[in-house]
């Protein structure tokens, strides 16, 4: 008797994925709301540009400022990450997946894994198509365009699409340690907004070392940190360490807690 | 092959699963039967490595359940039917099973062919009713053709034919060597299927017996002899063999700790001719209930009291 390959584990994993309607609907929510915001943003800084002043105009960036619709697929993505884990446990179907896959850490990077390849194939279908309307917009209204070429462009849309699982991965986690949706679905959006709205508030020692590598922040630092202004001043491998130090402790005390507990 | 050796768990106070041993061996359909409570589920989750001991063992063809190389050709099991996610289609639900257990796409459509659900494959596993989703979970447990099958309470929700395919189905697989567990609190169903039958009450073991052992071992076993000689018999009886004789006249006895051998025997040494000698067996039910009437822990209130309340 052959033991099950892990490869078998993420197959049945997609399939769970992919063959729920919800699914679909949560992704091409993602993809359409992030470019229907993008569309208008671009169409707004084209009309207005002539009243922008030479600080706007200076700050004004043809690859970040397309970003902007990004914001839907932050909130809606980590919702996959949720309900991939939640649902297993408000059906009831999470004893028959374990009796199927009874090595509980293999079931969970499977799921992460799952979840990391679909989030970034959205991100991917969305970083791609802001930036190509952004551009096409702006070339309409006359304004410099970015260019995939340029190496500060490239930095900024791969890393977006390569950390867009970020958030639901940590979703993923957190919904194993919370087993509710609603909590986990609170949880992260809290985590995605918090050092936005509480990050100018605190004394700057607190922005530079506290908020700077909180997850948000260090993905800002790591995609548009060298093309404009953001909250942190944290150097990039500080920042990719920082990520990757996030996603390491969400998920070891999600596998701490999935393996130990009863199912 | 399942083997149990002191098992227990439990859950804050209460203590679910106490100190259980018993072995569940291949070949023949083993019934797990017990009271409301008594652990069944409990214990069927411990074998399966998705609750774990607070002491003792359980082992699956030696190996504890977490350790099986492919845990789904080893054991198949049904445990809550209901327990799935509505939104899938039959065929998608197993095919993520079939995937995780490593088989190929085909096996899903055989083994929807054998519960009957091939013509409803693409209807989604929410609408169906209760014993279409006991089918599919008759699938589930079968796909990867496993030597052990474990199935809780499973003909919950079958109609009549479908609690005869079931038993069918169960002995079948018994007759080809494998292990087979079934759980029920009914009796009467596990006379018709189970050929061993394992008791527990409040967590505990009360019997690990063949269903035969079992029946003969209740109190309740006796014989109904009808003679028209019924008082001499009666004096016969009480003489030598001292059993338990009770009249319920017309020439009626039931007659209690004796087979009907030795009655036949006894009458026909003293010429008394007998009109009926017939072995009433207690039923599984019966014997059941007096098993475990000291252990069960929902016990309805008699109906006189409530309403004299
Ligand atoms: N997860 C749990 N947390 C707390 N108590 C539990 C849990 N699971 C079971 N119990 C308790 O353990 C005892 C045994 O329950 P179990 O479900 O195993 O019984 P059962 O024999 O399957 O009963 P039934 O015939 O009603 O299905 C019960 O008192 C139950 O309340
Ligand atoms: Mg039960």
């Amino acid at each position: 008797m052959t033991s099950v390959p892990f490869a078998a584990t993420a197959a049945s994993e997609w399939t769970k994925l992919t063959s729920l309607r919800s699914t679909r609907i949560v992704a091409a929510l993602s993809v359409a709301l992030a470019l229907a915001a993008t569309t208008v943003g671009a169409i707004l800084t084209g009309r207005s540009w002539d009243s922008w002043g030479t600080a706007a105009r200076a700050d004004f960036d043809p690859t970040v400022y397309p970003l902007i619709g990004g914001i839907f697929a932050s909130i809606l993505l980590p919702i996959l990450g949720v309900t991939a884990v939640t649902a297993e446990y408000s059906t009831g179907m999470i004893r028959l997946t374990l009796t199927a896959t009874p090595r509980r850490g293999r079931l969970l990077l499977a799921k992460t894994s799952v979840i990391a390849a679909a989030t970034m194939l959205v991100g991917l279908v969305t970083v791609l198509g802001m930036f190509v309307i952004g551009q096409v917009v702006y070339g309409l209204y006359g304004l410099d365009a970015a260019n995939f070429g340029d190496g500060g462009t490239l930095r900024a849309l791969l890393g977006s699409i390569v950390l867009a699982p970020v958030f639901p991965i940590i979703a993923v986690a957190l919904a194993t340690l919370l087993r509710s949706t609603a909590g986990a679905i609170t949880t992260i959006l809290v985590a995605i907004f918090l050092p936005s709205i509480v990050g100018s508030l605190l004394p700057d020692w607190w922005r530079e070392n506290v908020v700077a590598v909180l997850p948000g922040p260090a993905i800002d630092t790591i995609t548009i940190s060298h093309l404009t202004d953001v909250e942190s001043s944290l150097p990039t491998g500080v920042a990719v360490l920082a990520v990757a130090a996030w996603l390491g402790a969400f998920l070891g005390a999600a596998q701490l807690a999935f393996v130990r507990r009863d199912a | 092959m399942i083997e149990v050796r002191e098992l227990s768990k439990r859950f804050g106070d209460a203590l679910a699963v106490d100190r259980l041993s018993f072995d569940v061996r291949p070949g023949v359909v083993t019934g797990f039967l017990g009271p409301n409570g008594a652990g069944k589920s409990t214990t069927m989750r411990l074998i399966l490595g998705l609750d774990e001991p607070t002491s003792g063992s359980v082992t699956v063809a030696r190996r504890s359940y977490r350790d099986l190389p492919a845990p789904m050709q080893e054991v198949g099991a049904l445990l809550d039917a209901k327990a799935i996610h509505g939104k899938r289609s039959a065929h998608q639900h197993l095919r993520w099973l079939a995937q995780a257990g490593g088989f190929p796409r085909q096996r899903v459509d055989e083994v929807l062919e054998l519960v009957g659900l091939a013509a409803v494959a693409g209807r989604r596993v929410g609408g169906f009713s209760l014993g279409m989703q006991q089918r599919l979970g008759m699938a589930a447990a079968l796909l990867g053709n496993p030597q052990t099958l474990l199935f809780d309470e499973p003909v919950n929700g079958l109609d009549p034919e479908g609690v005869l395919w079931v038993r069918n189905l169960f002995k079948g697989l018994a007759h080809e060597g494998r292990t087979i567990l079934v759980s029920s609190h009914l009796m009467s169903e596990m006379e018709e299927t189970a050929e061993h039958v394992l008791v527990i009450g409040r967590g505990r073991l009360l019997a690990d017996l063949s269903i035969g052992e079992f029946t003969q071992r209740s109190s309740g076993s006796h014989v109904c002899v009808v003679s028209p000689e019924a008082t001499r018999l009666t004096s016969l009886l009480l003489e030598q063999v001292g059993s338990a004789v009770t009249s319920n006249g017309d020439g009626g006895l039931s007659v209690a700790g004796i087979d009907t051998a030795r009655i036949g025997d006894i009458a026909a040494e003293h010429g008394i001719r007998l009109h009926e000698l017939t072995p009433q067996r207690a039923s599984l039910e019966d014997a059941f209930m007096e098993l475990t009437r000291e252990s069960v822990e929902y016990r309805a209130q008699p109906a006189a009291e409530k309403i004299g309340r």
